[in-house]
């Protein structure tokens, strides 16, 4: 989904405003909340600069609740002044070094307002509007929109062929101070895409997504924030494998990676509903102008059904839940930012995440996939100013992932560990005054990839960016980066391009 | 302060709202233990020995595998997901490489966990010689409609030669009668109703003018003509052995090289055509040739019944067939044959299967 990109000025206290029309506020928030969530984003500065996040300060690279963890509730200490941003996008991704059934190449375009609007001792309100164009290239059988999300369930055809899907989404959110020290805040989104596979099976589906958030935050004492917030998503894939001509189409449900239900007809109907929720909490502290740091936990659960739908005239009747997928995921990370002097900054992280997910037979009970990863992982940066103009910025990440496969219907068991590297290098020049050039490399090991399932991967990344802020009413940002994967013994690679352009007016 | 307790109690709700506990028995843990036989006495003492490198073909609803039994006719297989199989073993007679011996058993249901044993005696197919042995009816992959390239080719098993004078073609989908579907004995006297076409070789059975020599396949073409002109994805049936030709139509294709089956009923007055997807095909030896009370099910050589929803009742006469074949996808390209030439066990569910593209005149 594309996310809310959030701006950022300096840190602000707002007092707090009358308590009854911020009770009534709350319980429009709580309702709110049930449906609706908004995401954040990171900076095209810092992206700019080889994605370096340690020890790089910026207006959206802080440490607190909201830059963080997202939790919708400190936007109204982290944004004071009103803007709005403008953020064309082009993704692209092409490679041989694949998965079964990904694409040859996929392209996403997207335009995204999003604004900003501080309403003083009100709240600050935040909303965006985005529509997206997604093209995929050669896609291999599957017609699902996430073929590889952890799930034992494939929907494929015959064929491999283009799949589009294009429309809007919609993201808002609000905080507030409800009492003095205490801010709340609740988000919402809605995402609509028609997605359509231009041949054989001439699948079409619909995918709609409806996200919501609620968040609080408690000051502790000066800049000591605790919060905590809840977030929960609905999303539904509805499938329509129809042929334009009086003739059978045919569906595959594969269970696992080998067998799998044949389904004739025209139209066959299925679809896929998943729901989760999520429980957050953050903890912040700036002792001083030098330094910050945050703690940012996460639980999250949710799952997914694979249902078959049988038709009367058209009409959906009857749903039969054919398979059944269990996602848990436990995240703990923190940051922390330390001005050494007044020229250097280093910055350390450190985090904890386990991921678990089952997948079942519903009709007969039985279990088909198991997997767990376990990632660890620790990173430390510096970042110097060499002079007014001039900042280079340095990052190292380690991270030590576990992962234990059980994948009982096609007999395939799989443990494995791996140890990544990953260094970059950014840099920050002011080439005219507020003009600035930015860039940044990186390279990278990786011992094993469970993503594709290569080995001893060779990670690079090269980005570009101009920071155009010569004038008061707006700036500009522009971010090119490449990002390739390539296994070293191999001569496959995969490749990702991407390319932002954000134009930000103020005082809107 | 209560209010306090509830927070708790509240998120337990909230985020175990989509929890479930993961399923203690595990897919893919089925065995099947299969020990396929053969009695090699010539008398009426059995004298069973193993049934070497006989095929093995496990259907079930995740399709077909096939597997082949040792030298010591044992065939294990494990991990196999839970389901509900049908097993045919088909071996060559060590002696006589020209007699099949066939097992099938139907409905075993392999549960997580278990081991199943399933020794069966392989029997020699006694086949009458002429089988249908392939229909092509889904029409090839196109949008304008186009299913004419259709043909049902014949194969003779036998050694010896038979004769086709006489013999008919039906297609049995008529409507049923409240009770029975087409194909069915519905007055229960021993003859199958719901023919609506009946296309004939020239002369009368018992004549022996058109010989089917041994191990041969005929081809019996809907319209004997190169489809590949109208259709590119289509096929050349312009050299096909015979064309369905209905004389009492205004104007049917009629390849003049080919020789014809007549239409037998008057009444109708289109072209040959059976279903695309769910139909009857059957092949009557032509003694029985008055159709209007039914056909004498003993003067049926071979009849099969194919569909697309296999949930569907059968309802051709189990004396003909005891199964349905799973037709392919309307406009597919695809075909139906017998796993082996000619072999009929009498099951459809075990003895045919689908091609990716159609095979006239040869066996894939």
């Amino acid at each position: 989904m594309m996310g809310i990109s959030i701006g950022k000025f300096f840190p602000h206290q707002h007092p707090g405003g009358n308590i009854n029309m911020k009770l009534n506020l709350l319980i429009i928030v709580l309702l709110l909340s049930v449906c609706f969530s908004a995401s954040y984003s990171q900076s095209l500065r810092t992206m700019s600069m080889a994605g370096i996040t340690i020890p790089l300060k910026d207006v959206d690279n802080s440490c607190n609740p909201w830059d963080m963890g997202g939790n919708i509730s400190y936007l109204y200490l982290d944004e004071t002044t009103s803007w709005l941003k403008i953020n064309p996008s082009v993704n692209s991704n092409w490679g041989d070094y694949k998965r079964p059934y990904d694409g040859s190449e996929a392209n996403l375009y997207g335009l995204n307002f999003t604004g900003l609007k501080t309403l003083g001792t009100e709240g600050t309100f935040i909303g965006s509007v985005s529509y997206i164009y997604d093209s995929r290239l050669n896609v291999n059988r599957s017609v699902k929109y996430n073929t590889y999300q952890g799930d034992a369930f494939f929907i494929n055809d015959s064929t491999s062929g283009n799949m589009r899907y294009n429309g809007p989404a919609v993201n808002f959110g609000y905080s507030f101070e409800l009492i003095p020290d205490l801010y709340l805040g609740a988000t919402g989104g809605y995402k609509i895409l028609n997605g359509l596979k231009s041949v054989y099976s001439f699948t079409s589906s619909v995918l709609r997504n409806i996200d919501g958030s609620v968040g609080v935050t408690y000051r502790l004492f000066d800049e000591a924030f605790i919060s905590a917030g809840l977030s929960s998503f609905n999303y539904q894939e509805t499938f329509t494998i129809e042929l334009p001509w009086n003739m059978d189409d045919q569906i595959l449900n594969y269970h696992g990676d080998t067998y799998f239900l044949s389904k004739l007809g025209n139209p066959i109907a299925e679809k896929i509903k998943e729901r989760g929720n999520s429980l957050n909490s953050q903890f912040y502290i700036k002792p001083d102008k030098n330094s910050e740091a945050g703690l940012n936990f996460v639980y999250s659960n949710s799952n997914e059904k694979v249902l078959f739908q049988s038709t009367v005239d058209g009409n959906s009747v009857l749903e039969n839940e054919d398979g059944y997928a269990d996602f848990k995921n436990y995240l703990v990370e923190f940051k922390g930012r330390y001005d050494l002097t007044q020229d250097l900054t280093i910055g350390i992280k450190g985090s904890w995440e386990y991921n678990r997910s089952w997948s079942k037979l519903s009709s007969l009970e039985l279990l088909l996939w198991d997997w767990n990863t376990h990632t660890s992982g620790a990173g430390i940066g510096a970042t110097y100013n060499i002079t007014p103009a001039f900042l280079v910025t340095l990052e190292y990440n380690y991270s030590h992932v576990t992962a234990d496969s059980s994948k009982y219907v096609d007999n395939h068991f799989n443990s494995l560990s791996s140890d990544d590297h990953i260094l970059r290098l950014g840099g920050e020049y002011e080439i005219f005054n507020k003009i600035f050039l930015r860039g940044g490399g990186g390279y990278g090991l990786i011992g094993k990839d469970i993503i594709y399932g290569g080995s001893n991967i060779k990670y690079a990344i090269g980005t570009f960016g101009i920071g155009f802020n010569p004038f008061e009413s707006f700036k500009i940002d522009i971010l090119v980066d490449y990002n390739n994967y390539k296994p070293k013994l191999l001569n496959y690679s995969h490749s990702f391009f991407d390319g932002l352009i954000s134009l930000k007016l103020f005082n809107i | 302060m209560k209010f306090v307790y509830i927070i708790p109690l509240f998120l337990l709700i909230y985020l175990g709202g989509c929890m479930q506990n993961p399923p203690v028995v595990q897919d893919g843990n089925g065995t099947l233990e299969l020990k396929a036989l053969w009695n090699k006495s010539l008398d009426a003492t059995p004298d069973l020995a193993p049934l070497q490198n006989a095929k093995v073909i496990l259907s079930s609803q995740y399709g077909i595998q096939v597997y082949y039994t040792g030298s010591d006719g044992y065939l294990r297989l494990s991990h196999l997901p839970s389901a509900n199989y049908n097993i045919s073993v088909k071996g060559i007679h060590p002696d006589d490489p020209t007699i099949i011996l066939v097992a099938s058993k139907r409905g075993l249901n392999i549960g997580s966990g278990q081991t199943c044993t399933y020794t069966d005696t392989a029997k020699p197919v006694s086949n009458s010689g002429i089988a249908i042995n392939e229909i092509y009816s889904a029409g090839p992959v196109n949008n304008i409609f186009y299913f004419y390239d259709l043909f049902i080719e014949l194969f003779n098993s036998s050694d010896s030669v038979k004769y086709l004078d006489g013999m008919q073609v039906m297609r049995v989908s008529g409507t049923n009668n409240g009770t029975y579907g087409p194909g069915a004995d519905w007055y229960n006297n021993g003859r199958m109703q719901g023919v609506i076409y009946i296309y004939k070789f020239p002369g009368r059975a018992g004549e022996k003018n058109y010989p089917f020599n041994p191990k041969q396949f005929l081809v019996l073409a809907g319209d004997a003509v190169d489809h590949r002109k109208a259709v590119s994805t289509s096929i050349d049936l312009s050299h096909a052995d015979w064309e369905f030709y209905n004389q009492y139509m205004a104007a049917d294709i009629d390849n003049p090289n080919v020789p014809n089956l007549i239409n037998l009923i008057s009444s109708n007055t289109t072209k040959f055509l059976i279903s695309l997807s769910s139909d009857i095909v059957a092949l009557g030896s032509g003694v029985d040739t008055v159709w209007t009370d039914g056909v004498d099910i003993s003067t049926i050589v071979d009849a099969v019944q194919y569909r697309s929803n296999m949930s569907l009742p059968k309802t051709l006469d189990d004396r003909l067939d005891r199964g349905m074949v799973q037709s392919p996808p309307r406009y597919s390209g695809k075909s139906i044959q017998r796993k082996e030439p000619g072999m009929d066990t009498n099951d459809g569910y075990l003895d045919w299967e689908i091609l990716s593209a159609p095979t006239p005149g040869r066996q894939y």
